[in-house]
């Protein structure tokens, strides 16, 4: 049981550290006998955890040799000012595919919510059917219209029901 | 080199004893924690993760280099570690700066006269 906390701490430690200093602590582990060394070094384990991520961001992804500066050719010491950063690949496509969610779980929420907070409103896709040709009808036989413009007939159509059916009758 | 290890000084406790217990021989981690609690008469004990935190800015400093493993070790997964030159000249520095403290303290305690408190009269 506590074999097991001590592996999931070493699990939660930066991959660095964990890869190489991770099993010489599990061998320690090891070799406590009594119970009461085990706690102590779960106790370690949880403080070592905590000052690898908070006071060590220098050694996350491994140790590398401290640069030293080196003279250029003319005497003048160089400097680097920089390193090179570069993210893994893994961890650019994580990112990619949690962004993807949030955005879409955020773009849901907004629309399908109860609580409308923003009062956005995210109009639908509509698609236009095309219109039903009747096999029997020819083109000649459907009755002309008169040209109105597509705005206009779309206002008429959106006329609630009850009030289209009256207007009809009126006409 | 020793102008180069005072910049570095005074080392902390944890670093001192993990040098000090390399210096004599090559060590893996349980090692060197046995070796600073029998240093220290069982005063100062190293966790793992002291040892190892410690370990890994010894090493980017060049003061300490890993072996890798041994093939006749009762645990594999153990790592040996060794002192290196310039790790030698740090701790060489520190312990005469030390040495020093120790000398200073010793003189003043012998100059410093016991004051015996006088007795008062009713």
């Amino acid at each position: 049981m506590l074999r097991s906390l001590y592996c999931c701490l070493l699990r939660l430690h930066p991959p660095g550290f964990r890869r190489r200093f991770g099993d010489e602590m599990l061998s320690i582990f090891d070799q406590a006998s009594r119970r009461a060394e085990a706690f102590k070094l779960v106790g370690d384990g949880l403080f070592s955890l905590a000052r690898q991520w908070g006071l060590r961001s220098e050694f996350w992804h491994g140790i590398s040799p401290a640069p030293t500066p080196q003279p250029a050719s003319d005497g003048v010491p160089s400097f680097a000012t920089i390193d090179p950063f570069r993210p893994r690949t893994a961890a650019v496509v994580h990112g990619l595919v949690l962004s993807t969610a949030v955005f879409c779980l955020t773009c849901f929420a907004i629309r399908y919510s109860w609580i409308h907070v923003l009062h956005v409103r995210i109009p639908e896709v509509q698609f236009e059917s095309p219109p039903v040709i009747e096999p029997g009808a020819g083109t000649s036989a459907m009755p002309e219209e008169p040209a109105v413009p597509r705005q206009e007939r779309r206002a008429k159509n959106d006329v609630p029901g009850p009030f289209r059916a009256e207007s009809g009758a009126e006409g | 080199m020793n102008d180069d290890a005072t910049n570095f000084l005074p080392l902390s406790p944890a670093a001192l004893h993990i040098l000090l217990s390399l210096a004599a021989e090559d060590r893996h981690g349980y090692g060197i924690m046995q070796e600073v609690a029998r240093q220290s008469e069982g005063k100062y004990k190293l966790g793992p993760g002291t040892l190892y935190d410690n370990l890994q800015r010894l090493i980017r400093q060049q003061w300490v280099e890993e072996l890798g493993r041994r093939s006749g070790d009762d645990d594999p997964r153990r790592r040996y570690y060794r002192l290196t030159s310039i790790g030698r000249g740090v701790l060489a520095a520190e312990a005469a700066r030390l040495a020093g403290v120790v000398r200073e303290a010793r003189l003043r305690l012998q100059m410093a006269k016991p004051q015996i408190p006088k007795p008062r009269r009713a």
